[in-house]
């Protein structure tokens, strides 16, 4: 009875965690469906519950509205390119670079990764500026490579990457080897195999904040660039006087599909231990 | 040909004072199985790693067959190896595992299959195929690892302590599958080992390392019998040898030693040849089973071969007893049948087998008889 009760609390304790965590997301849900008029109230149903009334309160025309109205399909479209060619391109350097710092030898190893390593303590800010002025001078205002290039040197990659890998054991890399793998072929068939867990969380760490990027996507666009993503694209929503929430709700629904969708998708590496049974355990 | 010859290897590792490895020649015959054995720490695993080119050698020769392999890549050698942690790939099923050089090197996939099946007969892993290495036992992976082996048809097979990671029982049978397998795939063997039973019981030959210097080569009896120095004899053989220090002293025609708490008369064929011993010391080893009980004794009881010591622990082994004998400080372990009733604190006469007695250098340490 005593470990039932526990079980309960533990288990209401839980409910509430969830739908603390989730109410905002919930209500962004709702708030996209709701008619204009009833932007920002506190209902979730109208007040005399009949299908005229309901009608009334919800509508799918801001779904409709923000792809036919707003572009932002065009937004949607950019905001892929840019948040999966990023995560890719990321993910294959920084899975090289943890290689090469975790199982190879090279004059200055040390050194240069723990210099990588420092700029992590520098913040992000101060690079904005002179990676504009570098933008700017290249001509790749408006332009993808000016969102995507500057985020491809992510030092947090590749430390995640090299710690990773250093924990898999050498045995496995000088058995390839004897086995006659070429660097290429190590490359493919062990390394990236074994560390598809750690690939897959960098890849929606990255996804996650390419998709959500804001301000560098902001400043490397003018306001008529044909590459606006969907965090420049959403401010749109807000006027300098008013915001037009439901689109702006709707918008957003539209936005965490990717990243959901990625998560349910990612979610079994993160819990999947690859290497288990590759060594003596 | 796969015969492997190791002239004059060095290494040293980048920092290091010291040489891992000194000035090693070794030439391992083909299709013989040679047993690399040491304490941690001797070099064993490290020449091991020279030969199949996973460290660099400072200097030196090594030769595989006629070739000259110093600067030829691990995956041109024509080697396999087994690790000491199976560094089987965790992804791949063990079809996978075994086949992954194959296909590396192209081999059609009627050939892999082929190979594959009859190295997975061998060892009797066939229904472990399509598992993935976390779903094997131990000894399992073992195989597997041996299988991956086999499949290449190297001319070297080279293992680095494959058996450490397994439980007694198991090592003790997959000590025994290793030498079927030598005896049927005829192939040259390269095993390291820190572990001297299976360094006896396994090798043709034993070539055994300390501070990363050979010590001595030869066959298990060989060494056993006949250790080249005291690292030897004291490594070689459980329980230990035991070793008394002492002098050489004439008594009329006869020689006697007397050291460490222990007197005995030398045989005639001893004598003679330490006749023109003229050190001031001289070491003797003894190994345990050479010292008997009364009631035991292999040899007859002469006051020329009897000592006197008292039992200080028994240890009953169930077929025999190890009982570690006390002669005022210095401490002794003889090796006595399971059917001596041995007491403690009892004062005993051990009967020395004198000819076995083996004699070196307290100088040199190495043997002189």
């Amino acid at each position: 009875m005593k470990r039932f009760l526990k079980y309960l609390l533990a288990y209401a304790l839980l409910c509430v965690g969830a739908f603390i965590v989730l109410y905002p997301l919930i209500w962004m849900i709702f708030e996209a469906f709701k008619e204009e008029k009833y932007a920002l109230s506190i209902a979730i149903l109208p007040n005399h519950f009949t299908l005229e009334s309901l009608k009334d309160f919800y509508t799918f025309s801001n779904f409709s509205k923000i792809v036919n109205e707003f572009n932002f399909g065009k937004y949607f479209l950019n905001s892929f390119i840019v948040a999966l060619t990023s995560s890719i391109m990321t993910v294959l350097i920084c899975t090289m670079g943890g290689y090469a710092f975790a199982k190879k030898n090279f004059v200055g190893k040390n050194f240069l990764f723990n210099t990588f390593l420092a700029t992590v303590m520098i913040p992000g800010m101060m690079f904005m500026v002179p990676q504009f002025a570098i933008i700017n001078k290249l001509g790749w205002i408006n332009t993808y490579k000016a969102m995507i290039i500057p985020h491809l040197a992510n030092v947090f990659g590749l430390f995640l990457m090299r710690q990773y890998i250093h924990q898999i054991p050498d045995a496995l890399f000088e058995s390839a080897n004897i086995d006659g793998a070429s660097e290429y072929q190590i490359f493919k068939k062990i390394v990236i195999p074994l560390t598809m867990p750690v690939v897959a969380t960098l890849f929606l760490l990255t996804f996650l904040g390419q998709w959500s990027n804001f301000l560098w996507q902001l400043i490397v666009n003018t306001p008529d660039s044909p590459y606006l993503t969907i965090p420049v694209g959403l401010a749109l929503f807000k006027g300098q006087h008013s915001t037009q929430w439901t689109l702006l709700m709707a918008a957003s629904c539209f936005s965490v599909l990717p990243i959901a969708f990625l998560f349910i998708l990612a979610q079994r590496f993160f819990i999947e231990g690859m290497t288990q049974g590759a060594v003596k355990g | 040909m796969a015969k492997v010859e190791l002239s004059k290897i060095m290494k040293k590792y980048d920092g290091a004072d010291d040489y891992t490895i000194f000035e090693t020649d070794l030439v391992i015959k083909d299709k013989e199985f040679m047993i690399l054995v040491g304490p941690s720490g001797c070099g064993k695993s490290t020449t091991l790693r020279m030969i199949a080119g996973l460290e660099e050698i400072t200097s030196g020769e090594i030769k595989i067959g006629s070739r000259v392999v110093n600067d030829v890549p691990p995956k041109e050698r024509d080697i396999a190896m087994v690790f000491q942690n199976y560094a089987l790939y965790p992804h791949m099923n063990v079809y996978d595992n075994m086949s992954f050089g194959l296909k590396l090197r192209k081999y059609s996939k009627t050939e892999i299959e082929k190979r594959v099946i009859d190295a997975a007969k061998i060892l009797g892993i066939e229904d472990l195929l399509g598992r993935k290495p976390k779903e094997l036992s131990g000894g399992q992976r073992q195989r597997v690892a041996l299988g991956r082996a086999i499949v290449r048809h190297p001319h070297v097979f080279l293992m680095d302590e494959p058996l450490s990671n397994l439980d007694a029982k198991l090592r003790v049978h997959m000590r025994a599958e290793i030498i079927k397998l030598h005896q049927r795939l005829e192939t040259t063997m390269i095993y390291v080992t820190h572990d001297q039973v299976e360094a006896m019981t396994m090798g043709d030959r034993i070539a055994i390392f300390n501070l990363g210097v050979i010590q001595q080569v030869g066959n298990p009896q060989e060494i056993y019998k006949y250790p080249a120095n005291i690292f030897v004899a004291g490594f070689i053989g459980s329980p230990a040898m035991n070793f008394f220090k002492g002098k050489l002293i004439k008594e009329d025609k006869k020689i006697k030693f007397s050291g460490e708490s222990i007197e005995f008369i030398l045989t005639s064929e001893q004598g003679e040849k330490l006749s023109s011993y003229d050190k001031p010391e001289i070491t003797i080893g003894i190994r345990p089973e050479n010292m008997f009980l009364e009631d035991f004794s292999k040899v007859p009881s002469t006051s020329d071969n009897t000592i006197k010591a008292v039992v200080d622990v028994i240890e009953p082994m169930g077929n025999e007893y190890f009982l570690c004998m006390k002669i005022e400080d210095k401490s002794f372990t003889i090796r006595v049948d399971g059917d001596a009733k041995p007491e403690l604190n009892e004062l005993i006469n051990l009967i020395i087998s004198r000819d076995t007695v083996r004699f070196f250098d307290s100088e040199t340490e190495n043997l002189i008889i």
